[in-house]
C-alpha cells in the first residue's frame, strides 16, 4: 500500500493520459527494444520463456494465455537486441508482437493469420479434382506462406487433477468416440476409427478457401493425423476420402456432396442420404461420416467394395438409425464430409477451425454439444460450456484420446473399448 | 533474475487451484513481488488486477465476464498504464477511464459475454 507518492500521482496522470490517447506511441525514441542484452532464456513453455525474456530485458510483456499455453519455446541464448530475441522466441508460433508505449509489448496471433474472412472465394467442389487441391507434405506448403500458422503439432499442457477428477475421463471418451445411434454396438468396443488400408487411410482435401488456407487446413489435418498415429495416405495425389468444404451457402452444396458421396464412396440409398444431408443449417460446422462395417477383410480394398457403408451425421437433428437400418458395428471410418458455413465461423482463426475439424475427422464423435471438465477443442461449438473459456486449439485431452484410439491401429487389431482408451490416456497423462 | 526465493509471499497459497496450478507455485514467479514486477502464467485477470490494485490508488475494475480471462506476462507496477493499453491488444476489451470511479476493463462490444 505504501508507495512513493510523488511517482504515484505522475504515474496515474500518465495512465489517464494514455487511456485518452490512441496509444500511437509506437515510434518512440531509441529504446529498450533496440538495446542489446546478453539473453539466457532456457527452453520452456512459451509463457515462461516470455517471462524470462521480460525479466532480462525489462520489457513488459502481455499475452492472452490461450494464445501461448500450448506452445513451447526453444529459448534464446546470446547477445541480441531485445526485439530480435523476442522475434526468435516467437518464431514459428504464428504470434507477433506489437509495441505499446515505451516499455511494453503485446503479443498476439499474427494479424495476417486472421480470422477466416467473412467473404471467401468459394470454389465449386465437385468440379475440382482432389489432386489439384491436394496439399503438399505437411509443413512444406503452409510454411511457404508466412501468414499462416505452423502446422507442427506441439504438446499442450497436460490436464490438471481437477480436470481429471471423478468420471471426467469416462465422459470425455464417451463424447469423443461413439455412435449416438442406440441400435449400434457402441457401448462395448468397436469404436469407429480409420483402420488403414487403401479404403480407410486418410486422404484429405480442403476446398472453398483461398489456396493458402485450403493447403494449411489439409496440412494441419495431416500433421495431426501423423502425430496421433492415424493411417494416412502418403500419396499427395490420392483420391480424397475426407472432403472439407467451405461455403457461404451450405444448402446449395448438399446436392454436390450427395453426388460425391454416392459416386466416390459408393454410399447407397441416395434418397435417404438426401434426408440425412438435409440436417444441416443450424451448425457452423456440419459433417457426416461414411462408416463401414466390413471386418478385417476390408484392408486393401476399395471403399466401394466394402459392401456395407453408412452415412451418419455429426449433428443429428433427427435420430436416424442409419441408412441401412442401423444395428451394425460400424467400426471403420471410410470417409468424412465436413461443410463449414463461412458466414458462421467469422472470428475464429483458421488454426482453431483446422483443429476442430481435425478432431471431427479423426474420430467419430458424438454430437459435439457437451462440455466435459476435461477441455476439448469440440467445446468450441458446444452450447453448454457457458462462460468457460473456449479452447483455441486441440487440447491435451483430445490428443491423448486420439493417440489412444490409434494406439493399436495397424489396420487389424482388437477392437478398442472405452476402457482400453481410458487406461491408455491415463498412462499418457501420468507422464506429466 | 530472482531465483532462490521460496514461495513464501503468501500470494499463491490462499487461492483456489487454477488450471495451470504448476505456474502458481513456481517460486521464481511468486518471488516476483519483491521488485515490483508481477509475473503470471495463465492467471485469471481477476487475480492480476487485484494484485495491481494493491499498488495503485486508482482502482481497476474488471467486468464480470472477463474475470476468468487468463493472462500471461509481466506487469511493472510503475507502468500500469501501458499494461492496460496492451490488454486491449491481446483481449477483446476496452479500458475505460471512469475518473473518480476508477478504471474499468470491459468487453469491447459492451454487450456482455462473447464467445
Amino acid at each position: 500500500m505504501e508507495y512513493r507518492n510523488k511517482f504515484r500521482s505522475r504515474r496515474i496522470a500518465c495512465a489517464a493520459l494514455m487511456l485518452s490517447m490512441a496509444w500511437s506511441a509506437a515510434a518512440r525514441a531509441a529504446d529498450l527494444l533496440d538495446r542489446s542484452i546478453q539473453f539466457n532464456v532456457a527452453a520452456a513453455q512459451l509463457g515462461n520463456a516470455l517471462i524470462d525474456f521480460s525479466t532480462q530485458s525489462g520489457v513488459q510483456v502481455a499475452v492472452a494465455d490461450a494464445d501461448v499455453s500450448r506452445l513451447k519455446s526453444g529459448g534464446v541464448t546470446g547477445a541480441y537486441p531485445a526485439r530480435e530475441a523476442l522475434a526468435i522466441l516467437l518464431r514459428g508460433t504464428g504470434l507477433e508482437f506489437s509495441r505499446v508505449g515505451e516499455k511494453t509489448v503485446a503479443i498476439r496471433v499474427a494479424a495476417a493469420a486472421p480470422a477466416v474472412p467473412a467473404v471467401l472465394r468459394t470454389s465449386r467442389p465437385a468440379a475440382t479434382s482432389a489432386a489439384a487441391a491436394a496439399a503438399p507434405d505437411s509443413g512444406g506448403g503452409a510454411s511457404a506462406n508466412s501468414q499462416l500458422p505452423d502446422v507442427t503439432v506441439m504438446a499442450p499442457i497436460p490436464p490438471s487433477d481437477q480436470q481429471l477428477a471423478g468420471d471426467s475421463l469416462y465422459q470425455f471418451i464417451l463424447h469423443h468416440a461413439t455412435t449416438h445411434f442406440p441400435a449400434s454396438d457402441a457401448v462395448r468396443g468397436g469404436l469407429a476409427r480409420w483402420r488403414g488400408g487403401r479404403a480407410e487411410s486418410i486422404c484429405p482435401v480442403t476446398l472453398g478457401l483461398d489456396k493458402g488456407y485450403n493447403d494449411f487446413l489439409t496440412a494441419r489435418l495431416r500433421a495431426l493425423a501423423a502425430y496421433v498415429g492415424a493411417p494416412l495416405d502418403a500419396d499427395p495425389n490420392c483420391r480424397d476420402n475426407v472432403r472439407i468444404l467451405f461455403t457461404t451457402d451450405p444448402e446449395k452444396l448438399m446436392g454436390e456432396v450427395m453426388n460425391w458421396a454416392g459416386r466416390t464412396l459408393g454410399v447407397r440409398y441416395p434418397h435417404q442420404t438426401e434426408k440425412t444431408l438435409a440436417n444441416s443449417g443450424i451448425h457452423a460446422i456440419q459433417g457426416w461420416y461414411v462408416t463401414a462395417n466390413g471386418g478385417q477383410s476390408v484392408l486393401n480394398r476399395d471403399a466401394a467394395l466394402i459392401g456395407h457403408l453408412d452415412l451418419l451425421p455429426v449433428w443429428p437433428l433427427v435420430t436416424n438409425t442409419g441408412l441401412n437400418g442401423g444395428g451394425g458395428r460400424f467400426a471403420g471410418i471410410a470417409g468424412v464430409i465436413i461443410v463449414v458455413d463461412t458466414t458462421k465461423v467469422e472470428g475464429y482463426t483458421i488454426g482453431t477451425i483446422a483443429d476442430y475439424i481435425s478432431v471431427l475427422v479423426l474420430t467419430h464423435v458424438q454430437t459435439p454439444d457437451h462440455c466435459d471438465p476435461l477441455p476439448s477443442i469440440l467445446d468450441l461449438e458446444s452450447s453448454t460450456c457457458g462462460a468457460r473459456e473456449k479452447p483455441t486449439a486441440i487440447t491435451a485431452g483430445d490428443l491423448a484420446f486420439l493417440k489412444a484410439l490409434y494406439y493399436h491401429n495397424t489396420g487389424i487389431g482388437p477392437t478398442l473399448s472405452r476402457d482400453d482408451i481410458q487406461i491408455n490416456m491415463l498412462r499418457q497423462f501420468q507422464g506429466r | 533474475m530472482v531465483n532462490a526465493q521460496q514461495a513464501s509471499q503468501g500470494e499463491g497459497g490462499s487461492r483456489p487451484a487454477h488450471r495451470l496450478s504448476a505456474a502458481a507455485v513456481d517460486p521464481k514467479i511468486a518471488a516476483s513481488w519483491r521488485d515490483g514486477t508481477l509475473q503470471y502464467v495463465g492467471e485469471p485477470l481477476e487475480h492480476v488486477v487485484s494484485d495491481i490494485n494493491r499498488y495503485s490508488v486508482r482502482k481497476i475494475v474488471v467486468a464480470p465476464a472477463l474475470l476468468q480471462s487468463r493472462f500471461t506476462g509481466t506487469v511493472s507496477t510503475a507502468n500500469v498504464g501501458e499494461w492496460l493499453a496492451a490488454l486491449q491488444q491481446i483481449f477483446p476489451v476496452d479500458v475505460v477511464d471512469q475518473h473518480s470511479n476508477g478504471i474499468l476493463i470491459q468487453s469491447r462490444d459492451n454487450h456482455g459475454i462473447q464467445k
